[in-house]
């Protein structure tokens, strides 16, 4: 069956099971960590504002994309840990601010979102260092909107 | 008044404008930071005519054997500032260790204020 949409549910599946694949690699993670401080906690900082985000995202009951991730986006935010929390939670403010209200997204919004996510995680800081976490959220955005209009199936 | 490293051979100098600059420099490159605020009027007027050094917003005093560090800063709308400003601490702690190797004491951080989309 070919899918063009992301309703609510199917996004919480999909961040759930980011979740889960963070978790199991963190220590992989810890180890890259050599930026700005390098003491090894980035996979666990990172692990830890997920398991925000994702407990914020169990309230939620509607099936309403904008809403799940406006809860990732909010639990991310109380929950950040370190430096890369702190980015991940802009991450989700941008993206959820590119979602809008739109209760299922398709490749185009995604690949938006995706992109005004990277601005929003560039935007707080004076001078961004290249070689850390924004250039991939940045770079990912860019591929997205390049690709965005040839995927038919989304799943 | 400079800090100063003994050693059998002879003493280091090192000027607090220096740790100033190293300072600022691992606070801009910070994540969360927007610009920094200006500690006194002194330097609000100074930049108000658009001179803004890199020490801007950075107080150091110099103790018998430790430094102790005030930042003024603004951060952007969004952010958790506690883990932004403990992310300060530590990277600012990490790197005056690293280039210069003196004892630490405190390094307090002043949030003065907070940039909104709207402000752009």
């Amino acid at each position: 069956m070919i899918n063009t949409l992301i309703d609510g549910w199917k996004l919480k599946a999909a961040l759930e099971a980011s979740y889960n694949y963070l978790d199991k690699n963190k220590e992989i993670v810890n180890a890259l960590n050599v930026f700005p401080v390098p003491d090894g906690d980035t996979g666990t900082n990172m692990s830890l504002t997920m398991r925000s985000a994702i407990n914020n995202i169990e309230k939620v009951t509607e099936n309403d994309a904008s809403k799940i991730i406006q809860a990732a986006s909010q639990g991310s935010l109380m929950g950040a840990r370190g430096n890369s929390g702190v980015i991940l939670s802009q991450l989700f403010r941008g993206f959820s601010i590119g979602v809008n209200d739109k209760k299922e997204i398709d490749a185009q919004i995604v690949a938006l979102a995706m992109k005004k996510a990277s601005e929003t995680a560039y935007k707080a800081v004076m001078k961004p260092t290249e070689g850390t976490i924004l250039t991939i959220a940045r770079e990912c955005g860019e591929y997205a909107l390049e690709i965005c209009n040839s995927v038919k199936d989304i799943n | 008044m400079p800090l100063i490293i003994k050693n059998e051979i002879g003493s280091i100098f090192i000027e607090d404008t220096v740790i100033q600059e190293i300072v600022g420099l691992s606070v801009i490159e910070s994540y969360g930071v927007v610009d920094k605020a200006s500690k006194d009027s002194f330097e609000g007027i100074f930049s108000f005519f658009g001179f803004d050094p890199s020490y801007k917003g950075i107080k150091v005093t110099i103790n018998d054997n430790d430094v102790d560090v005030d930042i003024y800063l603004i951060l952007e709308y969004g952010v958790k500032i506690s883990t932004v400003c403990q992310n300060i601490i530590e990277r600012v702690k990490y790197n005056l260790k690293y280039y210069t190797g003196i004892n630490i004491g405190d390094i307090n951080i002043f949030v003065q204020g907070i940039r909104t989309e709207s402000d752009l």
